[in-house]
Order: structure tokens, then C-alpha cells, then sequence
């Protein structure tokens, strides 16, 4: 005798709740969305900036980079002492240079975290904000720098100097 | 005989169900799932552009915050929350229009925040008190990446008279 096959019923998903709920997340998404990614940098007007009142011996590292046109200079203390100077490499600033000689600063001052910037008036807004990104963190490429703090402890961080500080706002 | 044939072929049709084959409409919306989801962003920062900007490129991973935003584009024209309100002069060390207009929107900041706080306070609205008064202070600076830094410096100087001494410049994130 032949036997009857029985044909098998595939059973069915319910897809419904699925596909509500997909729905319902792109709208929340659609809502969301910016398709130009935008960010910020932040600074602070040198009025109220928070400055370290503990007092100590130590003197105050005030580290200043004066941005012209054709370079960056870098100083330190409070005479502001010529550190290094920064030229153009073509129509851009070095600023893996600079890079370099504000970790050696940050490796020796690793609890500071500020920068006063002093741009000359016709420097450009876009240079500038090249210099400040290079100045906030040690970039994808360089792993995170570590140093001894003022408490003996040893900090590893990958920010550089991110409370940055225009000289001439007021 | 033949009646009840009938009934039965008709009662055969109605079991039929309609079977739409949605695949393809899920495959979509996949796609456009994870195209949203890269394109998602928490940041409750919404801008919109004026006419001749174009934001300087970042490598800033900071998302931004609500606050008063003033946009500047390349011909020197100045937009508060997206209305114009006048053009940077090219002397002088200050913008009195601006200043202006900033002290108000301070004024009117602070007042709301006063009569936000002598309401009876929950927990949830404490945070919403902080975050109103961190918005008070700082404003959003947009400006085109051709100016100069002397055009930046008034802006930032008209800001920080008029109290918002927090600056956070827009960038655009750089890849």
C-alpha cells in the first residue's frame, strides 16, 4: 500500500509586533537624524576662569601659544619665556610639532589643563580650530601619555590641555 | 445535492487568506534602520544653517547643547536663533547691536529661571534647574571658517559683556 505523504505546513511568523516596532524606532530615528555631524569645542572667557587657588611654591606654568600668521610661538611662565617656535610647513602650520613639545609640557605638568591662546587679528578661524584640536587631545595615533601628579599618584590621560583660554576676549 | 456543493466551494473561498509576500519591505527597512542608527545623534543641539557658512573642519567628538546660538557667515552677517540681526562693522572693537540683543535674551533667561525656581521643586526638576542654568551661561558660537580672528573676537567679547561667558564653537566632525 502506498503511503500518503502528509505535506508539511511551513508554520507562518507573526511578524506584526516586529514590524510595528521597527516602525515606531525609525520614526523616533527619522526625528533624531542630523545628517551633518556637528560638535563642539569649548572655551572659557578669561574673566571667570577657574584657576587652582591652592597656594604653593610652585611656580604657575600660564602656557601661551602667540599664533600669527607665519607661526606659533610656545611660552611658559609668567615672563613668558620662549619655549619653541612653530613655523608654516607650505601654507600649514607643523602642528605634529606641536603636538610633540605640548606632550613634553603635559608629561611634566600632568595636572594642568589649561592653555591661554592669543591669536593675532588675521589669523583665520579655520587654522584656529585646527590649532585647538591639536592642542585638547594626543590624537588617534600617539597612545595615552601617563605622569607623576602634584599627589605622587601616576596618571594616564589622553587629554592635553582642554580648558582653553582666549587672551584678548575683554 | 448541487445546493450543498455550492455551499461548500463557498465556505473553501472565504478560508483562503491573502498572503502578501512583505520581504522585500523588511529588507528596506533594515537598511534604512541602520542608516538611521549611524546618522543618530543624542545631542539636543538643532541647527540650521545659514546661507553662506561653512563650518570649519573638527576632530571634536563633544556633542553640543541647547543655548542661545549666533551664527556668523561669510559676509560678516550676524543671526541670533536664525533671524538676522546685522552686519559686523569692519572697525571698532566691539558690536553694540549684538551686545544688545544678548543682554536681553540674558534678562529674559534669567527671569525664567527665577520664577522656574520659586515653583515647588521636584527631584526631576532640580536636573531640568541645573541644565537651564548651564544654558544660561554658555551660547554657541557658529561661525564661517573664512573669518578672521578679529571678527571672532567681537563676537566673543559682545558675548562674554553681555554674560555668557561659556563659548562653545561649532564644528563640523571631520572624518
Amino acid at each position: 500500500m502506498r503511503q500518503r505523504r502528509e505535506k508539511k505546513e511551513i508554520p507562518k511568523l507573526n511578524l506584526i509586533p516586529i514590524l510595528d516596532a521597527v516602525f515606531i524606532f525609525i520614526f523616533f530615528l527619522l526625528m533624531s537624524a542630523q545628517f551633518v555631524e556637528i560638535y563642539e569645542i569649548g572655551s572659557d572667557a578669561p574673566a571667570i576662569a577657574t584657576i587652582d587657588t591652592e597656594k604653593s611654591d610652585e611656580k604657575p606654568l600660564n602656557l601661551t601659544l602667540k599664533i600669527s600668521s607665519s607661526s606659533i610661538e610656545v611660552k611658559t611662565g609668567v615672563e613668558g619665556a620662549l619655549k619653541t617656535k612653530i613655523t608654516k610647513l607650505g601654507k600649514e602650520f607643523d602642528l605634529s610639532k606641536l603636538k610633540k613639545v605640548l606632550i613634553d609640557i603635559k608629561l611634566a605638568n600632568i595636572d594642568e589643563r589649561s592653555i591661554i591662546l592669543s591669536p593675532s587679528k588675521n589669523v583665520n578661524y579655520k587654522e584656529i580650530v585646527k590649532i585647538m584640536d591639536s592642542i585638547t587631545g594626543v590624537g588617534k595615533d600617539i597612545p595615552a601619555i601617563a605622569g607623576k601628579s602634584k599627589n605622587g599618584k601616576v596618571v594616564r590621560t589622553r587629554t592635553l590641555f582642554d580648558q582653553i583660554i582666549f587672551e584678548t576676549v575683554i | 445535492m448541487a445546493t450543498r456543493n455550492k455551499r461548500r466551494s463557498v465556505i473553501v473561498k472565504k478560508k483562503k487568506e491573502l498572503d502578501i509576500d512583505i520581504t522585500s519591505l523588511l529588507d528596506i527597512l533594515v537598511i534604512l534602520l541602520v542608516f538611521l542608527l549611524k546618522s543618530y545623534n543624542p545631542s539636543d543641539l538643532k541647527l540650521d544653517l545659514t546661507n553662506n557658512l561653512e563650518l570649519p573642519e573638527s576632530v571634536s567628538l563633544l556633542h553640543g547643547n541647547q543655548s542661545v546660538t549666533i551664527q556668523v557667515n561669510k559676509n560678516r552677517s550676524v543671526y541670533i536663533d536664525n533671524k538676522e540681526i546685522g552686519k559686523i562693522p569692519k572697525t571698532g572693537s566691539n558690536i553694540a547691536f549684538l551686545e544688545k540683543k544678548l543682554k536681553e535674551m540674558k534678562e529674559q533667561g534669567d527671569k525664567e529661571l527665577k520664577e522656574f525656581k520659586s515653583r515647588d521643586l521636584t527631584s526631576v526638576d532640580k536636573d531640568l534647574i541645573k541644565s537651564k542654568e548651564r544654558s544660561n551661561k554658555q551660547i554657541n558660537i557658529v561661525l564661517d571658517q573664512t573669518l578672521s580672528y578679529s571678527d571672532m573676537q567681537k563676537v566673543m567679547h559682545a558675548s562674554a559683556t553681555a554674560g555668557f561667558p561659556k563659548f562653545k564653537f561649532i564644528v563640523k566632525g571631520g572624518n
